[in-house]
């Protein structure tokens, strides 16, 4: 059971991408940003609804971390895999929300958010096995993976009190805001495993027909570490990440200018 | 075999230069512009992202019709008044509100508040500005400002709702005051509650 790979049959595959785009797609027309802090704002004790569906529309409207958690699971083969990272990755910034907010810690916004940007930058590259070719070191991708969850909690926390927070139920929203972020994790990594199927399952198809003038079957460097050899789609797995690094780096470097411009 | 993973390693730092070239590009073409307001390579200018992300939400353009008033509004001891005004989200309002009269102001105060020494000055009040929704929207109740001991205050308000927005006025003071309300911008009055004409007469 746990070594089941991800695989799934094709009706099925559109009929849940379908109902997964329908879900999301309220939550993604709503850009109600400062709205969000007027009415977090207008009240006091606590409201766990509220801030768990705060916590999971960020998660879910915020493209650094949903980038991040595309290139988590871009090589990941198996859902047991995609859970323990998934758990790595949760463990890692819930630690620093919770610890962030209880504590009062007041971080530059631009800086964490860069550092947010470069962690994309970093699975990206690291998928591409940029690290051991180039560097002969590949960090620990488990630790990463910690450690960039611990800045991405860090970046949650700050958004979190840039609201006006009030003392009174700040335990129990801080709480639903954790559970509502995990939440939209949850959904937004079902999304991006349910494309990424769907994509391999497209190169797959292209990949049997006879007449190979795709280019899909050259051959592309094999990332570091990587226990099972690549299947399918190394082009598209390349082009992927070279577009995880770019986004990456245009995050990264917008907060950098901002902060440096805005000081 | 070497050959080939030295070759591949120098396309993958190659792609890498690209991607961080591409990025850079973007950054200063299209970032800056539309978070930065800087337009180093003219691209904002071009293609209208610098145009739509400074002028536009600094001056912006209101239907409804703009409406200025000026309102005494006496205050008898203890007495509290709610004074509000309909205004759409984004809408602007400019204020400015003071309290005059009705006792004999000390020189400095009068000066501050701009009338004749020895004519009816201050006393200080409590004030809550703030907003709420209307039903059916969901209820919303935000305060902007609130102050204890106040003698005046001037400033704008960009409705962040649809509501109505406006003054709560506590005369907590040992005497009945005389505020004097100045408003002007694209409104549609709708609680005005003057106390009873006694409370001026009372003293």
């Amino acid at each position: 059971m746990t070594q089941r790979a991800i695989r799934w049959s094709r009706p099925a595959l559109r009929i849940a991408l379908g109902l997964l785009l329908a879900a999301a797609m309220p939550l993604w027309a709503h850009g109600v940003g400062a709205d969000d802090a007027l009415v977090v704002g207008s009240g006091h004790g606590a409201r766990p609804a509220l801030f768990a569906y705060l916590g999971a529309k960020h998660m879910l409207t915020g493209l650094d971390h949903g980038l991040f958690l595309l290139g988590m699971v871009a090589l990941l083969r198996r859902w047991r895999d995609v859970a323990g990272y998934a758990t790595l990755f949760a463990l890692g910034h819930s630690a620093s929300l919770l610890a962030g907010v209880l504590a009062h810690w007041q971080v530059n916004e631009h800086a964490v958010d860069a550092i947010i940007g470069l962690s994309v930058v970093y699975k990206g590259a690291d998928n591409l096995g940029a690290f051991r070719s180039l560097l002969g070191w590949r960090p620990p991708p488990r630790s990463a993976v910690l450690l960039f969850g611990l800045a991405h909690g860090l970046g949650l926390a700050t958004k979190l009190q840039a609201l006006t927070l009030s003392a009174d139920g700040l335990l129990a929203n801080l709480l639903a805001f954790n559970a509502g972020v995990e939440a939209g994790q949850l959904l937004a990594l079902g999304l991006i495993v349910l494309v990424l199927a769907l994509l391999r399952a497209l190169f797959n198809r292209r990949r049997a027909a006879p007449a190979s003038a795709t280019g899909t079957s050259r051959a592309a460097p094999q990332p570091a570490g990587r226990t099972t050899p690549p299947a399918t789609g190394d082009l598209a797995s390349r082009w992927l990440n070279l577009g995880l690094v770019t986004a990456g780096l245009v995050l990264a470097l917008g907060q950098f200018s901002a902060w440096a411009l805005q000081r | 075999m070497h050959n080939d993973t030295t070759t591949s390693a120098r396309r993958l730092l190659a792609q890498l230069a690209a991607a961080a070239a591409l990025a850079a590009l973007i950054t200063l073409a299209v970032v800056w512009p539309a978070e930065l307001q800087r337009d180093p390579t003219g691209f904002g200018r071009f293609s209208g992202l610098l145009a739509q992300s400074v002028p536009l939400a600094a001056a912006p353009l209101y239907g409804g019709s703009y409406r200025s008033q000026t309102i005494d509004i006496p205050l008898r001891f203890g007495q509290d008044l709610e004074f509000k005004l309909a205004l759409r989200k984004g809408a602007t309002l400019v204020y400015r509100w003071q309290v005059i009269g009705p006792h004999p102001a000390p020189d400095a105060q009068a000066e501050q508040l701009d009338i004749e020494p020895g004519a009816p000055g201050p006393d200080r009040v409590y004030v809550d500005f703030h907003g709420e929704s209307l039903p059916p929207a969901a209820p919303l109740l935000q305060s902007y400002r609130k102050q204890d001991a106040a003698l005046r205050a001037q400033g704008a308000l960009v409705a962040p709702f649809d509501g109505v927005h406006g003054w709560y006025w506590l005369n907590d003071s040992q005497q009945p005051v005389l505020l004097r309300l100045q408003i002007a911008g694209f409104y549609e009055p709708v609680v005005i509650a003057p106390p009873p004409p006694t409370a001026a007469a009372a003293r």
